[in-house]
């Protein structure tokens, strides 16, 4: 039983090596195939940026981001609001960007947009989003709604297209 | 076993009873047919066992109780209270009519971009009815908010004469695919639901003090 | 052929030859006339080739109700006003609009929509007019709604017409359709309502009401 065995074994080595060297790197080959556009076109690298630090992305410096626990007028019970504020010098074009969400780190991950509804005094100097028109440096002031349960730290995430496939994800500890 | 009857004399031929048993490179005929056989009988079983396509891409179910928080993947739903009445009114619009009506908080878990509850059904004795859009409630202003409970009714308009039968309502974040996310469920019996003349729907909004 | 019993090589030979010593006979020609004749001489059995007469369609009464599967529909009237606030359409400069009322009840197990695909406005047309602009309820001008399985609701179609199209006393006619009910099995999901065709006529007469003494009630619709 040993004899025709391991005979079938040697004459088809060849064969079963290129098999267990080629069916991996079909798999890998097709997964990187489709994943690398997707990948590429949108925003899946995060770039850190550490409190107090300023960055180079998509053409303009991002940061310093910090922020604070505030209150504002509207705000229902057991919440609180963490009010953001990025400091951003657009180079040329001026860098636009998507709307900027907030993430909790580490954590369930949580993520809040942005809201414009909880009674803070209408500031007509008071950005919320990238200005593609911008001539020079100006302050993001963003209001999130949180649970009061929630303490940080957080990440505001920049994406812009002409960044992509990097974001900068810039970590506040308020 | 063709191969051992032409086997040349002078080859150490092996004893017919042991070449049945050990194989010597060759299953027997009735080995064969065998394994065959029983391969196509477990093939059929897995086929039997396989989920069809329908629960491929069912939603993942999560039950729901008065009082009690369910928690979906995005979508987390207290139920507060369900109820019938002939009559129900919000902020200034009424309508008459055999209407069931469900007080609910509901938030949103991980993120709430575009996050609103869509997908609002009641099934009930065999007929599937949608949340009714005529009222102000979270049929209409359902947006969510992560780890801030809104409240809000739903109230659906079931056909005169409809009183009893085990019902479901279903709560699901996208109307377009509900299938592969998380779906709240609520079962009752309609008859056991308490039933008033008039009853007031919920304004939407953030869970009071 | 040698070693078949010597029985059968005759008879095959009997039954069969003069088929073949036929065949040969005639021109291959002929074998596509030969075969479109026999056709259409079989088709003779069932009525022939020419597309059937469509059965006269029925002709109802104004205030008689359309029953079928999908929705009991029954049309009330046909009224031209100057304008029907909340009732979705807005008429323009030299515009009036042309309203019909009806009560439906869906028949179906699932909700169906007023307006839009597979909705109770596809299962009916009015000669001469495109679809409606809009579809409300009566009673909370609601836009749009969906019916709910055997809720019955009256609801109001609107279009905007030049005000010298229609006038008091004309009438209009309405066809009533039956809708089929298709399940997507391959590539959609659900079910719907598809392929309205006509089985019924109704013809109204339009009222003219000038500036509305008809208004839809209800809140800022």
């Amino acid at each position: 039983m040993g004899g025709p065995v391991t005979r079938w074994w040697r004459s088809n080595a060849l064969a079963l090596g290129a098999i267990v060297v080629l069916v991996p790197a079909t798999y890998a080959a097709m997964s990187w195939n489709e994943w690398s556009s997707v990948l590429q076109n949108s925003a899946s690298r995060a770039v850190t940026l550490q409190p107090g630090d300023e960055i180079e992305y998509a053409g303009a410096t991002v940061g310093p981001a910090t922020a604070e626990f505030t209150q504002l007028p509207d705000m229902p019970p057991r919440t609180r609001v963490v009010t953001v504020t990025l400091h951003i010098d657009p180079g040329d074009p001026p860098i636009t960007c998507s709307p900027l969400p907030l993430r909790e780190v580490g954590g369930l991950e949580r993520q809040w947009d942005a809201r414009d509804d909880l009674g803070r005094e209408w500031d007509p100097d008071i950005q919320t989003f990238c200005d593609s028109e911008a001539e020079g440096a100006y302050d993001l002031l963003l209001d999130y709604l949180v649970p009061e349960d929630v303490s940080g730290p957080f990440a505001v995430e920049v994406k812009s297209v002409e960044g992509w496939p990097e974001f900068v994800s810039a970590v506040v500890e308020p | 076993m063709t191969a051992d009857t032409q086997a040349p004399p002078g080859a150490p031929a092996a004893p017919p009873a042991a070449a049945s048993v050990s194989g010597a490179g060759h299953l027997p005929r009735w080995a064969a047919w065998t394994i065959g056989i029983a391969c196509i009988a477990v093939a059929w079983f897995v086929a039997l066992a396989t989920p069809g396509e329908e629960q491929i891409q069912a939603p993942f179910r999560v039950p729901a109780a008065i009082g009690e928080a369910a928690i979906g993947r995005n979508l987390a739903v207290t139920f507060t209270d369900i109820r019938r009445a002939s009559e129900v009114s919000a902020s200034g619009w009424t309508a008459d009519g055999n209407w069931l009506v469900v007080d609910l908080e509901a938030e949103a878990v991980t993120t709430e971009i575009g996050t609103s509850i869509q997908y609002a059904k009641l099934e009930l004795d065999g007929m599937q009815f949608d949340a009714s859009e005529r009222p102000p409630s979270f049929a209409k202003d359902g947006a969510l908010e992560v780890g801030i409970p809104r409240e809000g009714s739903f109230a659906f308009e079931l056909p005169d004469g409809l009183d009893a039968g085990d019902g479901r309502i279903e709560l699901a974040l996208n109307n377009i695919t509900p299938e592969l996310d998380s779906m709240i469920v609520l079962s009752f019996d309609l008859g056991d639901v308490e039933s008033m003349d008039q009853t007031e729907l919920l304004a939407t909004g953030w869970v009071g003090p | 052929m040698s070693e078949q019993p010597p029985a059968t090589a005759p008879v095959r030979k009997r039954r069969f030859t003069w088929i073949r010593a036929a065949g040969d006979r005639v021109p291959t020609a002929w074998f596509a006339a030969i075969g479109t004749g026999a056709f259409l001489i079989a088709t003779a059995a069932f009525g022939g080739l020419a597309t059937a007469a469509q059965p006269p369609l029925a002709h109802l009464k104004p205030g008689t109700t359309h029953v079928d599967d999908m929705r009991s529909l029954t049309i009330e009237r046909a009224v031209l006003i100057d304008e029907l606030p909340g009732s979705g359409t807005t008429p323009e400069d030299g515009e009036r609009v042309l309203a019909i009322v009806v009560d439906v009840e869906n028949n179906w197990d699932q909700p169906i929509r007023a307006t839009g695909p597979g909705s109770v406005q596809e299962s009916f047309s009015v000669t001469g007019l495109d679809e409606p602009s809009s579809g409300a309820r009566m009673d909370d001008a609601t836009i749009g709604p969906t019916l709910q399985p055997g809720v019955p609701a009256q609801l109001v179609y609107t279009w905007a017409v030049d005000a010298d199209a229609y006038a008091a006393g004309d009438t209009v006619t309405v066809m009533l359709d039956d809708m089929t009910l298709y399940t997507a099995t391959f590539v959609s999901r659900g079910s719907g309502w598809q392929d309205p065709t006509p089985s019924a006529t109704m013809t109204l007469t339009v009222k003219d009401v000038g500036a509305g003494v008809d208004q839809e009630d209800g809140d800022d619709g």
